[in-house]
C-alpha cells in the first residue's frame, strides 16, 4: 500500500514539475503591426527585420525569465482600417500580450483605443505628438521621439547655428502640419522667426510653384517630407534658391543616398534620433546592434547592398527590450499582470547598451514618451556627418497629460 | 507689384501646362483603350509606373536613360499584346467587368513590382542637365524637353491615324467595329494593336516622368483618376479633346495653386469639371454620347 | 464564439451592408457609381461627429448618419443620375475625389488622414443599458442591423419598386414607354443605395471607434464593385459572398503571403472569366 502511495506521490510530483516546467516554458507572445505593403512598405520591411533580430537575440540568450518569445507579424497595408483589424487579429486570434509598431501615426491613433479595449500594451514607432497626448491612453507608449520633442530639441541649434529667418515647407497632412506648428513655436521662443508656412500635397512631383513662394528674406528652410517628395523638393529648391540653408525633419533622409543629391544636398542639415552612419555614434553597443540587424557602417543592408531605412528602427528594437525589462522587474506572468508591467514601464530608466544602443534615457511616466538624446546630421562632401548631439533635456517638453492618474 | 503677380501667374501657368502635356500623353493611351475598346483600364496608371520602373532598371544595368525609350515600348508591347488577346478579350464591351478585371491586373502588377523593385522610392538622375532662367527660377531644361517630346509623340500619333493607311483602318475600327470587319479589316489585329499602342503611350509617359517624379510602386495611383477625367472631359472618341482637356486641367490647376491651398486647387478644378460635364455631357469635343 | 472569427464576422457584416447597398444601384439599376465612398465616409463621420460634438448617443447618431447619407445621395444623384454611363461613372468619381480632398484638408472637422477616434457611450434601450465594448453585445448589435438591412433591401427588390428597377436595368426605353420615368426610379435606387451605404459606414466606424478621411478615398469606391462582380451582381447575396472572399484573403492569406493580392487578382480574373454572374451565378448555375 505504502509503495503504491509513494509511487503515486512520485508520479504526482513529476507531473506537477513537468506541468510547472511547461507553464514556465510557455512562450511570451509578441505581435507586430508591420507596414509591409502600401505607402510605408520600405519601413515595414526594415522594422520587421530589426524586430526579428531582437527576438532572435533574446531567445538565444534564454528568453525572458526563461520563457521563449514568439513573434506574430501582420501587415497593416499602411492603412488605419486594416491596421486596426490586424491589431484585433493579433490579440484575439493569435493571443499576443504586447503589440509593437506601425510606423504610421494614423494607424497608431486608430489602434490606440483598441489597445485599451483589449488591455494590450502597445508600442507604435510613429512620431505624432498626439500619441503621447490627447489620442493616446495608458496602454499606449511612444518609444520613439515625437515631433514636438524633435522640434524643441533642434530649435536652439537651428537659431544659433543655421539662421534666424525661416520659412517652413511641409507636406499637406498631419505629420507635416505638426512639424510646421512645433517648429514655429520653438524657433520663435528661441529668438528666430518663421516668415511663411508653405504646404504642399503629398505626392507632388512639381515643387517649383510652391517653392517660388519662399520670401527672399528667408535665410533657411525647415522642411518635412520624405521619399519621392523629398527628392523632388530638394531638386526644385536648388533651382529656386540654391543659396538657402536647409534643415529637415526626422525621416526626410530615410533610405536616401546623400551622395546622389549632388550640390543640391550639400550642407543640408537634418534632425534625427539615430545617426545613419556608424561614425556618428561609434560605440561598441551600436556596432553590435548594427551587426545584429545586418547593417553596415554606411547604413546599407549587409549582403543586399540596399539602403536600409534606419530612422525609427532603434525604437522597434528598444521596445522589445523595454518589454523584457518590464516583465523582469514587475514579475509579469500573464495578461492578468498587465497593469504591473505598465507601472514598471512608467518612469523606467534605461542605460546605453546593446539593448538600448540609441543611448540612455527614460520613459516618462506621465505621457509614456521616450526621453532620449537627438542628433543633427549634416551632408558634408556627400556624406552624412553628425553636426551636433542634443541632450534629452533640451527636447523634453512639459507633459500634456498624466496617464498615471488614468485607470486601467 | 502687378508685374510680380503677373510673372508669378505666368510661371504657374506654364508649369501647369507642361504637366498637362505629360498627363495628355498618358491619357491619350487611355483614350485608345477606353474610347476604342471599351476597356475601363484601371491598370493604366500601373503601366505608367512600369515604364518608370523599367527605365530605372535599364539605367541601373546599362547606364543609359535614352535606351529606355527604345526598349520600354518593346517590353511593354510584349506584355500587353498577350494580355489583351488572352485575358481581356472576352470582357471587352462590358465596361464594369473590364474595370474589375483590370483592377485585378493592377493588384498583380503592383505586388510583382513590390516584390522585385521593392518598396523604397528611388531616384533616376535627370538625363539632361542644365537649366535656363525662367522668370527668376532656374527652370530645368529636362522639363521643357519632355513637354516637347510629348507634343512630338502626340502629333505623330495623330499623323499616323489620319495620314497612314493602317491608321485609317484603326480609325475605321474605332468608329464601328462591325462595319469595319464587314469591309474586310482584320479587327482582331487592330484591337491588339490599339491596346498595345495605348499601353506603350502610358509607359513612355512613365519613362519621361521618372527623373522628375521618382520611381515608386504605387506611383500609378497618382495619375489614374486624372487620366479618366481628362478622357471624359475631352470627350470620348476625340483624341484632340483629350489633349485640350489635359492642358486645361494642368493650366487651371497651376493657376489656382497660386491662390488656394494645394488640395483646394485640385478640388476646385474637379468641381469645375463637374460643371463642364453637366452643361456639356458629351465632353468638350465628344463625338459619342456616353 | 471564438474572439478572432467574431471580430472578423463583425467587420464582414458591416461591409456586407455596403455591398448589398451598392448592388441596389449597380446590380438592380445598372448604375456603375464610383462615388459611393462619399456615402461611406459621410456615414462614418456622421456617427462619429454626432457622438463627439452633439453627444447624441449611438442610435441617434446612426439615424443622423443614415439621413445624411440619404440627403447627400439625393443631391449628388440629382446631378449625376441623368448622365449616361461613362459620364455618370466619371462625375461620381469626381465627387468622391472632391470629398476626399476636402476631408483631407479640413482636419479641424475630420482629423484628416490621422482620423478621429471616439469613446462609445452606452446605449439605453427600454431601461436596459448596453455597451458596445462588450464583444457579444457588439456582435449582436451589428447582426441586427445586418439582418434588418438585408430584409429591407430584399423587400425593396421584390416589391413593385424593385421590379421597376429591374425593368429599367433590362431595357430603359421600354420601361419609359410603359410610363415609368427612368430618372425618378434610378434616382430612388441611387438614394436608397447611398442611405444604406452610409449606414454601413456608420456601423463600420462604430466597430473601429474611429473615422478617417481615407474612407472617402477611391479605394472604397472601387472595392464594392469588386465585391459585387466576383460574388454575383444583382442578387444581394452575391455581393456578400464577394465580401467574405476578399476578407478571407486579406485576413488569412495575407499572414501566409504578404503579396496575397496577386492571388486575389488572379482569382478575380478567373471568376470573371468563368461566370459573368460571379461566384454565386457559377454555384447556382451548376
Amino acid at each position: 500500500m505504502k509503495r503504491v502511495i509513494r509511487g503515486l506521490l512520485v508520479v504526482g510530483l513529476a507531473v506537477f514539475m513537468v506541468s510547472g516546467w511547461a507553464i514556465a516554458k510557455e512562450p511570451i507572445k509578441i505581435g507586430m503591426l508591420a507596414d509591409k505593403t502600401g505607402g510605408l512598405a520600405a519601413y515595414g520591411y526594415s522594422h520587421e527585420k530589426v524586430l526579428k533580430a531582437a527576438v532572435k537575440k533574446i531567445n538565444e540568450e534564454g528568453g525572458i525569465v526563461g520563457r521563449p518569445v514568439r513573434l506574430y507579424v501582420e501587415d497593416t497595408e499602411s492603412k488605419p482600417s486594416v491596421g486596426a483589424l490586424k491589431f484585433r487579429k493579433l490579440v484575439e486570434t493569435h493571443g499576443v500580450d504586447f503589440v509593437i509598431d506601425s510606423n504610421s501615426s494614423g494607424i497608431a491613433i486608430a489602434c490606440a483605443p483598441v489597445a485599451k479595449e483589449l488591455k494590450t500594451p502597445y508600442f507604435p514607432s510613429a512620431g505624432a505628438t498626439e500619441i503621447s497626448g490627447e489620442k493616446g491612453n495608458r496602454y499606449v507608449f511612444q518609444p520613439c521621439t515625437n515631433v514636438r520633442e524633435e522640434c524643441k530639441g533642434a530649435a536652439s541649434f537651428a537659431v544659433k547655428n543655421i539662421a534666424k529667418k525661416w520659412v517652413t515647407v511641409v507636406v499637406n497632412y498631419a505629420w507635416g502640419w505638426s512639424n510646421e506648428k512645433e517648429f514655429k513655436k520653438y524657433v520663435e521662443q528661441k529668438g528666430g522667426k518663421v516668415l511663411k508656412s508653405i504646404r504642399v500635397p503629398l505626392g507632388t512631383s512639381d515643387w517649383l510653384p510652391y517653392l517660388r513662394k519662399i520670401p527672399r528674406e528667408a535665410e533657411a528652410v525647415y522642411f518635412a517630407n520624405f521619399g519621392s517628395d523629398f527628392l523632388s523638393f530638394i531638386r526644385d529648391l536648388y533651382a529656386v534658391r540654391p543659396d538657402i540653408k536647409k534643415l529637415g525633419a526626422v525621416y526626410v533622409l530615410s533610405a536616401q543616398d546623400p551622395a546622389k543629391l549632388g550640390p543640391a544636398g550639400e550642407g543640408l542639415y537634418c534632425i534625427t534620433s539615430y545617426p545613419t552612419r556608424l561614425e556618428g555614434l561609434n560605440t561598441e553597443y551600436n556596432r553590435k546592434y548594427r551587426s545584429l540587424i545586418g547593417v553596415d557602417p554606411e547604413g546599407l543592408e549587409i549582403g543586399i547592398g540596399k539602403r536600409f531605412v534606419l530612422a525609427y528602427d532603434w525604437a522597434v528594437w528598444e521596445s522589445m527590450f523595454l518589454i523584457k525589462a518590464a516583465i523582469e522587474r514587475s514579475g509579469w506572468r500573464s495578461r492578468k499582470d498587465t497593469s504591473k508591467v505598465i507601472e514598471a514601464l512608467e518612469g523606467m530608466k534605461f542605460k546605453e547598451s546593446v539593448e538600448f544602443p540609441q543611448g540612455s534615457g527614460y520613459i516618462r511616466a506621465e505621457d509614456h514618451l521616450a526621453i532620449v538624446d537627438l542628433y543633427i546630421e549634416q551632408i558634408v562632401g556627400g556624406k552624412l556627418k553628425v553636426a551636433a548631439r542634443i541632450p534629452a533635456a533640451k527636447g523634453a517638453y512639459p507633459p500634456i497629460v498624466d496617464r498615471t492618474k488614468e485607470s486601467f | 507689384m502687378a508685374s510680380e503677380v503677373a510673372s508669378a501667374l505666368l510661371f504657374y501657368l506654364v508649369n501647369g501646362l507642361i504637366w498637362g502635356l505629360i498627363i495628355a500623353l498618358i491619357a491619350l493611351g487611355l483614350s485608345f483603350i477606353f474610347g476604342v475598346m471599351g476597356i475601363v483600364n484601371m491598370a493604366h496608371g500601373d503601366l505608367y509606373m512600369l515604364g518608370a520602373v523599367f527605365a530605372y532598371w535599364i539605367f541601373s544595368a546599362l547606364g543609359n536613360f535614352w535606351l529606355s525609350l527604345l526598349i520600354v515600348p518593346v517590353a511593354i508591347g510584349l506584355l500587353a499584346a498577350p494580355t489583351e488577346r488572352l485575358i481581356l478579350r472576352p470582357f471587352e464591351g462590358h465596361p464594369a467587368v473590364t474595370m474589375i478585371a483590370t483592377a485585378g491586373l493592377s493588384f498583380i502588377l503592383q505586388q510583382l513590382v513590390l516584390m522585385t523593385y521593392g518598396g523604397v522610392p528611388k531616384e533616376l538622375p535627370m538625363p539632361l542637365q542644365g537649366s535656363f532662367d525662367f522668370l527668376g527660377v532656374a527652370y530645368p531644361l529636362y522639363r521643357l524637353f519632355i513637354a516637347a517630346l510629348s507634343l512630338v509623340i502626340i502629333a505623330s500619333v495623330w499623323l499616323f491615324l489620319h495620314r497612314t493607311d493602317y491608321g485609317i483602318l484603326v480609325r475605321a475600327s474605332m468608329q464601328d467595329k462591325e462595319i469595319a470587319s464587314a469591309m474586310g479589316i482584320n479587327v482582331n489585329t487592330v484591337l491588339v494593336f490599339t491596346f498595345v499602342l495605348g499601353c506603350v503611350l502610358a509607359a513612355v509617359g512613365g519613362v519621361l516622368a521618372a527623373p522628375v517624379t521618382q520611381v515608386f510602386y504605387l506611383m500609378g495611383n497618382d495619375v489614374i483618376l486624372l487620366c479618366f477625367i481628362v478622357v471624359i472631359i475631352g470627350g470620348l472618341g476625340s483624341l484632340g479633346g483629350t489633349l485640350v482637356a489635359a492642358l486645361v486641367l494642368g493650366g487651371v490647376e497651376g493657376l489656382l495653386a497660386y491662390f488656394l491651398s494645394p488640395t483646394g486647387a485640385r478640388a476646385a478644378v474637379f468641381a469645375f469639371m463637374v460643371g463642364v460635364l453637366i452643361l456639356r455631357p458629351q465632353g468638350l469635343f465628344g463625338t459619342q454620347r456616353g | 464564439m471564438p474572439r478572432g472569427p467574431r471580430s472578423l464576422a463583425m467587420q464582414t457584416m458591416a461591409f456586407c451592408i455596403f455591398a448589398m447597398a451598392y448592388d441596389l444601384c449597380f446590380g438592380y439599376t445598372n448604375q456603375c457609381s464610383l462615388g459611393h465612398s462619399v456615402f461611406f465616409g459621410v456615414g462614418a463621420y456622421g456617427v462619429v461627429l454626432s457622438l463627439l460634438h452633439l453627444q447624441s448617443g449611438i442610435l441617434l447618431g446612426l439615424l443622423i448618419a443614415f439621413v445624411a447619407g440619404m440627403v447627400v445621395a439625393f443631391l449628388m444623384g440629382s446631378i449625376c443620375v441623368r448622365l449616361t454611363e461613362a459620364y455618370f461613372v466619371i462625375v461620381t468619381a469626381l465627387f468622391s475625389a472632391i470629398f476626399h480632398l476636402l476631408s483631407l484638408d479640413m482636419t479641424w472637422l475630420t482629423g484628416g488622414d490621422d482620423g478621429l477616434s471616439v469613446t462609445l457611450p452606452d446605449i439605453s434601450v427600454g431601461g436596459v443599458r448596453l455597451s458596445l465594448y462588450d464583444p457579444m453585445t457588439n456582435y449582436y448589435f451589428i447582426l441586427v442591423f445586418f439582418l434588418a438591412s438585408y430584409l429591407l433591401m430584399r423587400r425593396i427588390t421584390e416589391a413593385p419598386l424593385g421590379k421597376v428597377f429591374i425593368s429599367i436595368r433590362e431595357n430603359e426605353k421600354r420601361a419609359a414607354f410603359l410610363g415609368y420615368d427612368p430618372f425618378r426610379y434610378k434616382l430612388a435606387a441611387f438614394v436608397l443605395s447611398g442611405a444604406f451605404t452610409a449606414l454601413a459606414g456608420s456601423i463600420y466606424a462604430l466597430t473601429l471607434r474611429y473615422a478617417t478621411a481615407d474612407l472617402f478615398g477611391l479605394y472604397w469606391s472601387i472595392i464594392p464593385i469588386v465585391w459585387c462582380l466576383i460574388g454575383g451582381v444583382g442578387t444581394l447575396v452575391g455581393p456578400c459572398i464577394g465580401v467574405a472572399l476578399m476578407f478571407f484573403f486579406q485576413y488569412y492569406v495575407s499572414a501566409w503571403w504578404t503579396h496575397y493580392l496577386i492571388l486575389f487578382g488572379v482569382l478575380i480574373l478567373v471568376i470573371l472569366r468563368t461566370s459573368r454572374k460571379g461566384l454565386l451565378g457559377y454555384l447556382l448555375g451548376r
